[in-house]
């Protein structure tokens, strides 16, 4: 590696896996729960483990993000990280805050969670994807914070580029999007109003710039195409995101009781959600296309690919099937919406993290890319986990579909748990891709421990 | 060859590579937003450059009878799943939507990858539906 700050990345990686590891092992006990309602009950209930499932997947991102920033910003500025002791900590601090949550989850029920962590003094908890109790928010923001503080100071006195702008853009805004989550008003309506400020406005907007950042800087280290050339394309990316993206939160309005016009921005602007999707595409083979050199590192170059393609379908396909007021007045919550999350969150921020610890790990251990032996079992994990994850998507889409159908179109409309009997075959279908991307999973940490003959750095 | 060579080679524009991104866009443009509009444009621009470039007329050619096919694959089979099982019927709604978005998605991507291929000044056979590259 070229500076030795750099370094601080690896327990950030190495935690991301483990967490990541953690949430498909939640998800398989979800896709039973299913189907044998109750397995495992009373220990694990569905609500828990799907509260689990979830944040596990933003903690593990979040960590894959600050890795990706500590390895990312000190090669962009040309200088080392301005405290990697700062860094450190501040991981322990994550990490440590991060597991206590979990345990919590898991050992006592939510109510009592909420109790003995001061729910009552500021209510924050009991809101999707935002369960964490009210110390752990706040060691987000101090957390959240001290990294910025350290990754624009490292900014701050190296260079500048372009890459290095757009992921300070994106993880400051995801700051101070997150900020939103302490705001739970009493009206229900602008309580789903604001709490979409931080949902949507991470996952289809700040978050697609820290996407675009990471996989512009693997794509210039992996193909040696001009810098000029892959900012250009980032810029278009960057600029196509955040029109499409921030007036797209209105896809989130139609049936909360907002106002009606958000029917029609929310449709006209989600529409253009795909294209930000389609351009990394296009850019991505572009670049590999145009490459100037062979890395060494095939498995970096198959998931930074692999990103492209994928987030298109997950994050564009999938969203625009659904995005349309019209549409979505049939759809709304049912399984299509969950379809979607599966393929967007893999193809758009899975893949784009492991791109990035594909191609700095090795570095990171001291050689320029794994034995080829290593690589192969990579690219089969590659292959495992994303056709099991086109298969899982599949099938919930067509349960989707199907519960639509029995739910809210038939002219005998079916109440929603006799409708989730009859669509159980998917689940079941479901739950056998699951277990396939699991294998894959292993796959992907067994690499890591192959040896073979390495190409030095 | 030298890196300098190498990059001169790559940043320099192959013959016939814009009208290539163009048959590549109206193929895309078919599928996405001006559906039979953009393929009339992709047939009329295949028939007025018969002697373009290598590069040109590979993309024209493998567009333009990609998109006829992938069209036909399309309507033929949605057709025939509605004729067969009918729209009062909850499965012919799921067989229906995920052959559509299946398939339709299919072509896009590949498009999204000849269109890369085409910036690129390179040749591009679609998997399965396209026909074979010319040699000369």
């Amino acid at each position: 590696m070229q500076y030795k700050s750099q370094a601080v990345a690896t327990p950030y990686f190495i935690a991301a896996i483990g967490l990541f590891a953690g949430q498909i092992l939640f998800g398989i006990v979800l896709g039973l729960q299913y189907v044998l309602g109750d397995f495992l009950f009373p220990a694990i209930p569905f609500n828990i483990a799907r509260m689990v499932h979830t944040n596990l997947l933003i903690v593990w991102l979040l960590f894959g993000f600050m890795g990706a920033a500590y390895y990312m910003i000190p090669e962009e500025s040309e200088t080392e990280l301005f405290s990697p002791k700062l860094a450190i900590a501040l991981f322990w601090i994550f990490l440590v805050a991060g597991a206590l949550t979990i345990v919590g989850y898991l050992a006592v029920p939510y109510a009592t969670l909420a109790q003995l962590t001061g729910n009552d003094l500021l209510a924050t908890m009991g809101r999707e994807f935002l369960e964490q109790p009210l110390p752990t928010k706040l060691g987000i923001v101090v957390v959240a914070l001290a990294f910025l503080f350290n990754i624009t100071m490292t900014v701050l006195k190296g260079r500048k580029t372009s890459i290095s702008i757009v992921m300070l853009l994106g993880l400051w805004g995801l700051a101070v999007f997150f900020l939103f989550s302490f705001y739970n008003p009493a009206n229900i309506v602008l309580d789903k109003f604001f709490w979409w400020w931080v949902v949507h406005l991470w996952v289809e907007g700040v978050w697609e710039l820290i996407l675009g950042a990471m996989l512009s800087f693997v794509l210039i280290k992996v193909t040696g195409v001009d810098r000029e050339v892959i900012e250009k394309w980032l810029y278009v990316i960057v600029t196509m995101t955040l029109i499409s993206g921030i007036i797209g939160t209105g896809h989130h309005f139609y049936w909360i009781g907002a106002p009606e016009y958000w029917q029609w921005w929310g449709s006209i602007f989600s529409a253009l959600e795909p294209i930000p999707f389609f351009a990394l595409t296009v850019f991505a083979f572009n670049m590999v296309n145009r490459r100037r050199r062979e890395h060494p590192n095939k498995a970096a170059v198959l998931w930074a690919l692999g990103t492209g393609v994928m987030s298109f379908l997950g994050a564009g396909v999938w969203g625009f099937l659904h995005t349309l007021a019209p549409v979505n007045y049939y759809t709304h919550g049912t399984q299509i919406t969950a379809a979607h999350g599966h393929m967007a969150f893999y193809g758009a921020y899975v893949m784009v993290v492991l791109t990035m610890i594909s191609y700095a790990m090795p570095i990171l251990r001291g050689r320029a890319a794994n034995s080829n032996k290593a690589q192969v079992l990579e690219m089969w994990s590659f292959w495992l986990m994303t056709v099991a994850m086109v298969f899982i998507t599949l099938f919930l889409t067509a349960a989707g579909i199907l519960q639509v159908w029995l739910q809210r179109v038939s002219e005998s409309p079916l109440p929603f748990m006799v409708a989730q009997d009859q669509i159980s075959l998917f689940y079941w279908l479901r739950e056998g891709s699951g277990v396939v991307f699991l294998i894959g999973l292993l796959c992907y940490i067994a690499s890591f421990f192959v040896r073979g003959e390495e190409k030095t750095a | 060859m030298s890196m300098n060579e190498n990059r001169h080679r790559t940043e320099q524009q192959e013959p016939g590579q814009g009208l290539a991104v163009i048959a590549e866009a109206l193929y895309l443009a078919n599928l996405l937003i001006l559906p039979g509009l953009a393929f009339a444009a992709l047939f009329w621009l295949w028939r007025k450059h018969p002697d373009a470039p290598l590069l040109a007329r590979n993309h024209l050619r493998q567009t333009f009878f990609v998109s006829l096919w992938g069209g036909a694959l399309i309507s033929v089979f949605t057709a025939a799943f509605v004729a067969l099982g009918g729209l009062q019927w909850g499965w012919t709604w799921v067989l229906v939507i995920m052959y559509f978005t299946c398939v339709h998605s299919t072509l896009v991507v590949c498009g999204m990858l000849g269109l890369a291929r085409a910036m690129a000044g390179k040749p591009f056979r679609y998997p399965l539906l396209g026909p074979r590259l010319d040699s000369r």
